[in-house]
């Protein structure tokens, strides 16, 4: 469960590697680049939940075809937009350059849902707060707070529900009742919490909270091999960008069809940059998998 | 206190300068707007959260606004219907009780930290800004004199249940439609897709979260407006 190389990183490493891929998926909108990024993360998903993830990702796939195929649809224009129409609906002109956009907007969603997907499952709400201690610690301390306080008060409202079983309220009845139930549950949970706050909150006081400058417990520790990591993610990330800002990225199909060729060094050098920034983590996860089967088989 | 003095100066900056250059340089740069959406959303959010840190909140208020968010977040598993989503008016009634910067917060923190038990996504942010407006909108309207903060006759609580619907349909739910029509429109035509977005965003998610939240606010707003008085008036949270 997400404890390889990359996630054992840094949190700075992991949140700026997936911000930076995210926001470089989203805006590259071209079919080589997108088509990459969507098997890195496929790749990386599949490292990080090995065969678990293979339902999701070929449920991916029906998902892909229904936005592609409605896509045309929301494309409010009456004439038909590009040369070769494949059938009307609705009135609509659907051409191949409409499918092949939608494609494009669909291949764009996916591959931000299963890099959202790696994200969830690398960042997790304690790297998120050590990130963020530093910088707004009473916001950070409210959300460790939060984040402690929501599996308790579901223990306890599942304690309450049976409670109220016991003495024969709530399990019978039409939805309303139910939804009265509910109400009183969510009632009872409320009052208990209350009650709870205010006794968190004078332990907190008599242990001293905002008598001094408020340190943060830091889990992650900034190494040498961060850096390395942070360094050489930028600067794929930069290649990248660069060959995007040159236009090597860019892609339309509505009104005419234009797909920016690679062929030129600074293309292919972005390009290149590209994979290997979306690859990093699978390497990483695979070079750690090797690594550990080569040691074993020596002892 | 010079510290709060410089704050207050900064939100001015942020409000009357750096977010108007930025919609006016990304509108007609090269029409990013999603990425001029989301400086927009983040530098909101920097003013609340970070007049929140210079205010060096208590212990009270720390735990007080930690049950609040809990409490809207588990909210949700308590009621059995999973489409039922009653979070919008804890974080409602929470504006109302604690006042708007408060109510902000608590909307903010709130889809954060629901998103991390459910799955975060690029609809994060635009989540955490329209929550966070609608406890901002819900405490200023209380603080207006158009809510009641102690509902007692049948036409005040009518105005409350009102007014929650009212604030899904028309801010909260097109904020978050707003992510969908974006990201959708990033790459295919102009603002008439916008039409059908909305439409779908209106019928399939604002209006039964809206109905969620009226019958949230009708059956419970009353009774944990209540309780957060007595527990006022009780321990003294709160009282600046």
């Amino acid at each position: 469960m997400g404890t390889d190389r990359f996630s054992s990183a840094h949190p700075a490493v992991s949140f700026g590697y997936f911000m930076a891929v995210i926001l470089l998926s989203v805006m590259l909108l071209h079919p080589v680049y997108l088509l990459l990024s969507l098997a890195g993360a496929a790749a990386y998903l599949l490292a990080l939940q090995g065969r678990r993830a293979v339902p999701l990702l070929l449920g991916m796939v029906p998902l892909f075809l229904v936005i592609t195929t409605l896509s045309p649809l929301l494309n409010p224009l009456k004439d038909p937009q590009g040369g070769h129409v494949v059938c009307t609906l609705f009135g609509r002109y659907i051409t191949w350059e409409l499918l092949c956009n939608g494609a494009m907007l669909s291949a764009m969603f996916l591959a931000m849902v299963l890099w959202f997907l790696c994200y969830s499952h690398v960042m997790t709400g304690d790297k998120f707060t050590t990130l963020f201690a530093p910088l707004l610690p009473s916001l950070s301390l409210l959300l460790v707070m939060v984040l402690r306080l929501v599996p308790a008060y579901g223990r306890k409202a599942k304690q309450i529900v049976t409670a109220r079983q016991c003495i024969g309220l709530g399990g019978s009845g039409g939805k309303g009742q139910a939804l009265r139930g509910a109400m009183a549950n969510l009632s009872a949970l409320t009052a208990w919490a209350l009650e709870g706050a205010i006794v968190t909150a004078d332990s907190m006081r008599s242990r001293g909270y905002g008598a001094a400058r408020r340190t943060s417990f830091r889990l992650y520790r900034f190494s040498l091999s961060d850096g390395l990591l942070l360094a050489l993610m930028a600067a794929l990330a930069a290649v990248t960008a660069a060959a995007a800002a040159a236009g090597y990225a860019r892609a339309e199909f509505v009104p005419a069809v234009y797909i920016a060729g690679s062929n030129t060094p600074l293309g292919a050098a972005g390009l290149i940059a590209w994979a290997i920034l979306l690859l990093l983590p699978t390497i990483l996860h695979l070079w750690e998998d090797m690594t550990w089967r080569i040691l074993r088989s020596k002892i | 206190m010079k510290k709060t003095a410089s704050l207050r100066w900064l939100r001015w900056v942020i409000v009357l300068v750096i977010l108007p250059a930025v919609v006016y340089l990304c509108s007609i740069s090269d029409r990013k707007y999603y990425l001029s959406a989301l400086l927009v959303i983040a530098m909101t959010m920097a003013v609340f959260f970070l007049s929140f840190e210079r205010r060096m909140p208590q212990a009270r208020e720390l735990a007080l606004l930690a049950v609040m968010c809990a409490l809207a977040v588990a909210a949700r598993v308590i009621v059995p219907f999973p489409s039922f989503k009653p979070t919008m008016a804890v974080i409602i009634l929470a504006g109302m009780a604690f006042g708007a910067e408060r109510g902000f917060l608590c909307g903010a923190v709130t889809a954060l930290v629901s998103n991390l038990f459910f799955s975060q996504g690029p609809w994060t942010p635009w989540q955490m800004m329209g929550y966070g407006m609608g406890g901002l909108l819900a405490g200023l309207a209380c603080h207006a004199g158009i809510l009641c903060r102690r509902p007692r006759t049948v036409g005040q609580l009518a105005t409350l249940v009102v007014f929650g619907f009212v604030l899904i349909v028309v801010v909260v739910g097109p904020i978050l439609d707003t992510s969908t029509y974006l990201t959708v429109s990033m790459k295919s035509a102009g603002t008439t897709a916008a039409g059908p977005i909305y439409l779908t965003g209106l019928l399939t998610a604002n209006l039964p979260h809206a109905a969620a939240t009226a019958v949230t606010l009708a059956l419970f707003g009353r009774s944990l407006l209540d309780m957060l008085d007595r527990i006022q008036t009780k321990s003294g949270l709160l009282q600046d």
